[in-house]
């Protein structure tokens, strides 16, 4: 794994070693290509999203140092390619398969929906991996449209690839293993309610009706909480 | 439910039925699970702070009809760009860059506080009765509550999996950019105007929701650029003249007001557009042939304005018209923004700033013909129409 959005930037090189990423424009304009992997922007959108609130009248020409540099700084593509291609003032960031965190977190969460029928073992697996990856709020460092919906997405296929940790974990009746990790869950976000629903019932299901109670009116009281 | 108002059914959705009484409209919607309702109180809580500071029409009330099924109780807002467009075709550029200035500031607002709109299209695009467009039906809870009905306003990646995010509601202001400089919806027609609003109403609709602008805020500074195109940066607020006379919408953002006041006005008498301003408009031809024409067959009608009686905080206004007229009363004050109040009755009293000068004019119609008075002043101000 080369490159890691899926909580601040970090990008390593092939022997290990951490790349060296300056914070402000650089890594906004690195995020802001490894949020649209192997698609080419405009210098103007690119651009935007480093420049809110300015528009340069010569985009490129002001993105140029800083993708030249950058091109030094990342790994290169498949040995020999540039990481950052560039044409006709539109931009390239090539991605191989395993480089780039976020597209193998969605693989893992695929994988692992498409096993969870059959093989809830190796789903489990998958959905560990993918939910391992997570470090925090993708994109942080922009703050666009886009940026924030394909942040809400991941977001949402995290907890999606939790909630389905937990089935298949039930499905391999490691209960006590379901329930830590539910635990875990509800005390990351007191207000989500399907996870304390959950809680409840895995907790019943266990014959563990007096902690089930106990999740239950925790659940109200959280509820409450967001209502007010 | 507020007062004794007789509703009556005016709309209906793939999924609400709206019914309007006098003064409110009723979003009917079938039952609805109450997880549902509370995600959508979320929603309306996180807008609540942007009330009377932005152009988004609010939900009053959830009030529960019959099965305990939900209805948004809102101010009766009776006309839609949709509509407007459908009865009077095209707008003018500068119309259409000040209806997609107000809807642009609105979404943009929404966002801040971490609303989507998610399903933004000319139909929720709504004019109030003081003549102000606003924006209606913001939030994704009920949206995605009931099957997804797609129209020819969805978002690509809408109509693909459901998706409703920032990047739809983009999508969405390049819908109402597009009819309201076309008269058609996106796909059909292109867009004419200057080089930089053809490509931004193109960004807009890019197939692609990473290809769009990168945030609303952008989009708003773009238009507000374009509606200032005499002068190099756009100037929030003009400075206000000491020696400049009652002028309605002579620059900035006042013009671009009036010219929203205008449309507003028209859409609420259901006619061709009556703008004050300084060039008369006149309006394209509709698409269609639901427009009726000013009848030149009908007898000579007469409207007429009397000179308004200053009574310090207050100023009366009577006018001459035959029955069967329905009227925008326009009150424009120095430096401010003017106000388009409707009304049946032929007189009116208007409250007023003490020290501030004003210009009156109003305007009728019967549904067929469009009349207005030339302004009257108060206090020496220079009227221009």
């Amino acid at each position: 794994m080369l490159f890691r959005v899926l909580g601040p930037l970090e990008v390593v090189h092939a022997d290990g070693l951490r790349a060296d990423i300056p914070a402000g424009t650089p890594e906004q304009v690195l995020t802001a290509l490894l949020s649209r992997p192997n698609a080419w922007v405009s210098a103007e959108s690119l651009a935007e999203a480093v420049w809110p609130d300015r528009t340069p009248a010569f985009p490129a020409k002001e993105l140029w140092p800083y993708t030249h540099d950058l091109c030094r700084r990342t790994p290169l593509f498949g040995e020999t390619s540039a990481r950052i291609e560039s044409i006709g003032g539109r931009y390239r960031i090539n991605i191989g398969e395993g480089e780039l965190d976020s597209a193998v977190f969605e693989q893992l969460v695929h994988d692992g929906r498409t096993l969870l029928a059959t093989d809830p073992e190796t789903a489990a697996r998958c959905f560990r991996a993918a939910a391992d990856l997570w470090r925090g709020t993708p994109f942080a460092s922009l703050d666009t449209c886009h940026s924030r919906a394909e942040a809400g997405r991941l977001t949402r296929l995290r907890w999606t690839a939790l909630d389905h940790l937990v089935d298949a974990l039930m499905a391999l009746d490691q209960t006590a293993g379901s329930v830590t990790l539910l635990q875990a869950l509800t005390a990351e976000d007191p207000k989500r309610e399907r996870t304390w629903l959950r809680l409840v019932e895995v907790l019943t299901r266990a014959g563990r009706a007096a902690e089930a109670a106990a999740a239950s009116r925790k659940a109200v009281r959280a509820a409450g909480r967001d209502a007010r | 439910m507020t007062g004794g108002d007789d509703f009556e059914l005016i709309g209906t959705g793939p999924t609400a039925t709206v019914y309007g009484g006098l003064y409110l409209a009723l979003k009917a919607y079938p039952p609805v699970d109450e997880q549902v309702l509370g995600e959508f109180a979320r929603e309306q809580a996180a807008l609540a702070p942007l009330r009377g500071e932005v152009p988004i029409l609010p939900v009053d009330e959830v009030v529960r009809l019959g099965d305990n099924a939900p209805a948004l109780q809102m101010e009766l807002c009776s006309a839609s760009l949709a509509g407007l467009v459908e009865d009077s075709g095209a707008l003018l550029l500068p119309d259409a860059l000040a209806i997609g200035h107000t809807v642009a500031t609105a979404v943009a607002a929404a966002h801040r506080v971490g609303v989507v709109h998610g399903g933004l299209t000319p139909h929720n695009v709504l004019f109030h009765p003081s003549g102000a467009p606003m924006v209606a039906d913001f939030g994704t809870a009920l949206r995605h509550a009931f099957p997804f009905v797609a129209n020819e306003y969805t978002a690509p990646e809408t109509q693909r999996d459901g998706t409703r995010d920032e990047r739809s509601d983009l999508y969405g202001i390049g819908c109402v950019l597009h009819l309201a400089l076309t008269g058609h919806p996106p796909g059909q027609g292109d867009p004419e105007g200057p080089d930089e609003l053809v490509k931004l109403v193109r960004r807009l609709l890019a197939e692609d929701p990473a290809d769009r602008p990168s945030t609303v805020a952008l989009v708003v500074r773009r238009l507000a650029e374009l509606m200032e195109p005499q002068t190099d940066a756009p100037e929030p607020e003009p400075e206000p003249e000491a020696d400049d006379a009652v002028v309605p919408g002579k620059r900035g953002g006042l013009r671009a007001w009036t010219v929203v006041a205008g449309i507003a006005a028209a859409a609420a008498l259901v006619t061709a557009p009556v703008l004050l301003r300084d060039q008369p408009a006149v309006p394209r031809p509709a698409a269609s042939t639901t427009t009726s024409a000013p009848s030149s067959s009908t007898s000579p009608v007469t409207l007429a304005l009397a000179d308004p009686v200053d009574g310090g905080a207050h100023v009366d206004l009577a006018w001459q018209a035959p029955d069967g007229f329905t009227f925008a009363v326009v009150v424009a004050a120095e430096n401010r923004e003017p106000q388009v109040i409707m009304v049946r009755t032929r007189s009116m009293r208007v409250p007023v700033e003490g020290a501030a000068r004003y210009c009156f004019l109003v305007q009728a119609t019967d549904g067929t013909r469009v009349l207005e008075t030339s302004p009257k002043s108060i206090r020496g101000a220079t009227c221009k129409v």
